[in-house]
């Protein structure tokens, strides 16, 4: 994690506000999970599911530096195990390993590459870094195989979408407002 | 304090080194994941209600207060579970018209329910008895997070409150804009722009400040510096973890001899109830 | 150690602008300089330069040079820098870092590396240095603004700089709490006695410790430098050209200078303006009728009635106690109380977004509780503290569309926008992103979009908040234009200046009673009254205490006083 290093103060800051931030949405979203899972079940819920990948794509494509993904998914994790989250100290570890299949896409881009296919890629791998951990603690594989697939399927558009397109969306919307002056995601040209 | 939920107090589940709380209710919460039956989660709720009575000043009324909001959330993955369980079936329980209820589907779905309960039992008690700071503290210690990173860690429990109150500030400014939409999923992806926008873009500008305020106070003066808190790995500590793996086998061992445990991981093809030779 | 600056400009990165431009200063060991300016001039920025993080940690080009004692500021490490000179923000939530107090103080040292043996005893006199030993283990959330800011405050001295520098520290503190802070520096000067460099706009509390005043002007260069004296009495004129706030008595000598009735002697400070009226208002026979304060008007139709109201959160405590409250239309009121006196909890029952708990609240007439946010909110417009909350849209003109959809047609609608964009000073900024305004524009768009359906009733809470006097001023001025065309006006504060100045009549809120509800004019006259409250007095207003005229309580209240009684004498 020498990586850190490089990191100036202000990004740091970004990162964990961001990450808060969002956090706190994920809990407003949460409520809304709690309140429709019996009704709707579980497949159509996981179409939203997306929304939970969103933040290791938001932070790297303000920030664009290697470990943003990462740092960034643990600390809005970090933020649900504080706020009383039902998942609690299991939402850090979910936290940590969709963080991880985000991080995998932008370091295979060298860190350089933030258009809106690696977002992408980057909120698919995500989902389905999360689907190999929610099979273990869940249990998917008890369930009949169509339902397998169909839970594993209907989160790429999710991520396609509610990670990877409205990442860039919030972004690009964020840039518009001023506040992100001074970042990676404001200046054309980067040295690294 | 605003939302926080740490319980300030000296209880002997509060004096754990934080780090090795954390490794040792992962362990409890994660051993019974691995199983297929309704009594593992079970007994493991059970066992994080003595253990925050007995270790750690709560008692068991207020842990089942905690748990009650997540019931709703539970019941749904058993029905879940258990409409669409995969596996094999023997015991026909009751007919639905087209749908059936098997007894192997039930037990696979109350377990998965009762994890789910299993992991916010023991999460929220690791949350009231760990004090943030020392949490923070130890990981910087015993697993050698970079205090960077640990700072980010800080920054995050200070944020938390502060956006809290901007989230509620948005939510009422929006309804007094009559800006607020219920309704199905395209309003909810317009109401989160809508929040999310004032939310963050207010969050990064407090940043702006912080970041400049740690700085003057040389937080990135050096990689050299000292803590007025170092956390240590005691022999209580280390005993702690121990007794907790040594009851986790012992548990699970007994459910296995009772015939309880039910088929390891997610194998669809393990026989489930009554596992009995 | 002392504070030389030569020869110094900036300008940030990526921006053309030269911020500072070429600008010289002093402050000698232990001595305390105010610098001044309008907002934008770089007063900030210059602070930033003093603590070394500019050049060090903010990019920008740098000229001329930063000495503290015989180290440059370039030359320095961030280390050598931070026990040198030491800094204190204006936003109370965003320069704390840590969970608790103690932990905080600790920041700063761990970061130095300081033996953690000697971290406690350095804590506890950084604590006591601020009067917060009591709060060593408290959490920083729940700490007040005033507590937090001495906090800050300890924190910076437990890393002994011999040099303080303050950003208007007290900026976002109620009276009370400003007080406290200012106690707390004069305290410091006497036992620790670092050199200060103290930010400030409320002049008349900032004026006693100040040795030395350096104004900096709109461009960024020094206007004025020297004592008080030399700065106010010499270059009066050209500071309040440049939107430069003068000290009251100051202010007042120049308004009587241009009604035909200068003072023989340019006073700065109260005590000073004391001795200069003080005999001129014996030697001025009282005017032939003295301005009785008018009652409020009684009869007339009320725009809100709030009867037996009681509040709290579900299992909390009691907010609002047994609430009466009358407001008459056309009313222009000032509803005013410290911090946590319940004063947002009572503004948010008249537009529904909180419901009391017992008794009732009409607004114009109509029970609030049959009524949902938005038919109440065609009725009342709420302007919320930071105007960011209430942006729905990523355009200027969007956000006034938005507040005036589905009432007039496409045509009407759009006439209305520009209308209101016209009138609130916008209508250059119509495609401009609500965020990226300035904070005064922000500021006049939100309450824009708050009128423009027309509302008969407006409040606003707390809308000078952290803003600089200048768009506090022209804030004013649009809420009088509003006023004057029958709006009812209900304005959240805790500044006393303004409620002097501006407000007709005032409801004081304390601990969820209303204390006192009348005429803005006899409030001054119940020192007892403002104290219990957590209020403080203006600084004309205390003056006229002083000299045993409580009846004189704004600038034009002095005025008036002052011109009748020469007419008088002289016609």
């Amino acid at each position: 994690m020498n990586a850190l290093r490089s990191w100036t103060t202000r990004e740091l800051m970004v990162t964990a506000a961001i990450a808060v931030a969002v956090g706190l949405l994920y809990m407003a979203y949460s409520s809304l999970y709690l309140a429709l899972t019996p009704l709707l079940g579980q497949v159509g819920i996981m179409l939203a599911l997306g929304f939970y990948y969103l933040i290791g794509v938001l932070v790297p494509y303000i920030v664009r530096r290697p470990g943003a993904a990462l740092l960034a998914s643990f600390l809005a994790a970090f933020t649900e195990m504080l706020a009383g989250s039902p998942f609690g100290i299991m939402a850090v570890w979910a936290g940590l390993i969709q963080g991880l299949g985000a991080e995998i896409v932008f370091a295979a881009r060298r860190w350089q590459d933030y258009r809106l296919g690696v977002l992408m890629a980057a909120a698919v791998l995500s989902g389905m870094f999360a689907f190999v951990y929610e099979y273990f603690l869940f249990s998917y594989g008890a369930l009949a195989l169509p339902v397998q697939a169909g839970l594993f399927l209907v989160r790429i558009p999710s991520a396609l979408v509610l990670a990877g397109w409205l990442g860039k969306v919030l972004g690009d919307a964020l840039v518009r407002t001023g506040v992100l002056r001074g970042l990676a995601i404001t200046q054309t040209e980067r040295t690294v | 304090m605003s939302g926080q939920l740490y319980l300030e107090g000296d209880s002997p589940l509060h004096r754990l080194n934080p780090a090795v709380k954390l490794g040792a209710f992962s362990v409890l919460m994660i051993a019974p994941a691995l199983f297929l039956s309704p009594a593992a989660p079970a007994a493991f709720i059970g066992l994080s209600l003595l253990l925050g009575w007995g270790l750690g000043g709560i008692s068991p009324a207020m842990m089942l207060r905690r748990l009650a909001p997540f019931l709703l959330l539970a019941t749904g993955l058993v029905i879940f579970n258990t409409l669409l369980y995969g596996g094999p079936r023997a015991t026909l329980l009751l007919r639905l018209g087209p749908v059936g209820i098997w007894a192997e589907a039930l037990a696979v779905g109350a377990s998965i329910g009762l994890r789910l309960l299993c992991f916010a039992s023991f999460s929220a008690l690791f949350v009231w008895t760990t004090d943030p700071t020392l949490l923070v503290a130890s990981l910087m210690h015993q697993l050698r997070l970079p205090y960077r990173l640990a700072y980010a860690m800080f920054a995050a429990y200070r944020f938390l409150p502060l956006l809290r109150r901007e989230l509620d500030n948005i939510r009422a400014a929006h309804r007094v804009r009559g800006a607020f939409v219920a309704g199905g999923p395209a309003s909810w992806l317009e109401r989160s722009r809508r929040y999310g926008i004032p939310l963050l873009a207010n969050a990064i500008r407090q940043t702006e400040r912080m970041a400049v305020a740690m700085d003057a106070r040389g937080f990135s003066a050096s990689m050299h510096r000292t803590s007025y808190f170092r956390p240590h790995v005691r022999a209580g500590d280390i005993l702690f973890l121990g007794v907790a793996c040594l009851a986790t086998a012992a548990i699970l061992f007994g459910l296995a001899q009772w015939g309880l445990l039910g088929g390891f991981l997610a194998g669809p093809a393990e026989s489930l109830v009554g596992g009995a030779p | 150690m002392p504070v030389r600056v030569t020869g110094l400009s900036f300008r940030y990165a990526a921006s053309p602008r030269w911020v500072l431009r070429d600008v010289d200063l002093t402050a000698h060991a232990g001595e305390t300089l105010l610098l001044l300016g309008p907002s934008g001039c770089g007063k900030s920025t210059l602070a930033l330069c003093l603590n070394g993080l500019i050049p060090a940690a903010i990019a920008g080009e740098m000229l001329g040079e930063v000495w503290v004692g015989e180290h440059s500021t370039r030359a320095a490490s961030a280390a050598q820098l931070c026990q040198m000179v030491g800094e204190v923000f204006q936003d109370p939530e965003t320069q704390l870092i840590m969970p608790r107090a103690d932990e905080e103080v600790a920041f700063g040292l761990e970061n130095l590396a300081v033996p953690a043996h000697e971290m406690p005893e350095r804590i506890a006199e950084a604590l006591a240095e601020v009067g917060m030993l009591g709060q060593r283990r408290a959490w920083v959330d729940a700490l007040s603004g005033g507590q937090k800011q001495r906090l800050a405050l300890a924190a910076v001295l437990a890393l002994r700089p011999s040099v303080l520098v303050l950003d208007e520290p007290t900026a976002n503190l109620d009276p009370a709490a400003t007080t406290a802070f200012f106690e707390t520096l004069r305290r410091l000067r006497t036992t620790v006695g670092p050199t200060i460099v103290l930010i400030e706009h409320r002049l008349d509390t900032a004026l006693p410790l100040a040795d030395r005043v350096v104004a900096l002007d709109q461009a960024g260069t020094v206007m004025a430098a020297g004592t008080p004296q030399a700065v106010f009495s010499g270059h009066a004129e050209a500071l309040a050209q440049q939107g430069v706030w003068l000290p009251a008595a100051c202010r007042l000598a120049r308004a009587l200078a241009a009604a035909g009735r200068p003072l023989p002697a340019c006073p700065i400070s109260l005590a000073e303006a004391t001795s200069v009226l003080g005999p001129l208002l014996a030697a001025t026979p009282d005017p032939p009728e003295i301005p009785p304060a008018e009652p409020l008007p009684a009869g007339a139709e009320n725009a809100i009635e709030v009867e037996e109201v009681e509040f709290a959160h579900a299992g909390g405590p009691p907010i609002l106690r047994q609430v009466n409250f009358h407001l008459r239309r056309g009313a222009f009121c000032a509803l005013v109380g410290g911090n946590g006196a319940g004063k947002t909890t009572l503004a948010r029952q008249l537009i529904g977004l909180l419901r009391p708990t017992r008794g009732r609240i009409r607004v114009l007439g109509r029970d609030v509780q049959r009524l949902s946010i938005s038919e109440l909110g065609k009725q009342v417009g709420y302007v919320f503290q930071n105007p960011e909350h209430q942006f729905v849209s990523e355009r200027v003109a969007d956000e006034l569309a938005f507040s005036l959809r589905g009432r007039w047609g496409m045509a009407e609608t759009r006439r209305r926008a520009e209308q209101l964009l016209h009138v609130f000073g916008l209508e250059d900024y119509a495609d401009a992103n609500p965020f990226a305004l300035s904070q005064g524009q922000k500021r006049r768009l939100s309450v824009a979009t708050m009128v423009a359906l027309e509302q008969p009733i407006l409040i606003l809470d707390e809308p000078t908040f952290g803003q600089d006097q200048r768009t506090a001023a022209a804030l004013m001025e649009l809420l009088r234009d509003l006023h004057a065309r029958g709006t009812t006006i209900l304005l959240i504060t805790h500044d006393m200046e303004l409620v002097a100045e501006h407000a007709q009549e005032v409801a004081v809120i304390w601990d969820g009673w209303i204390l006192y509800h009348g005429p803005t004019r006899d409030l001054f006259r119940r020192p007892n009254l403002l104290q219990q409250a957590a209020l403080g007095m203006p600084p004309l207003a205390r003056l006229g205490q002083w000299v045993g005229h409580p009846e004189l309580v704004t600038l034009r209240d002095w005025i008036r006083r002052l011109q009748a009684g020469f007419n008088y004498a002289g016609g």
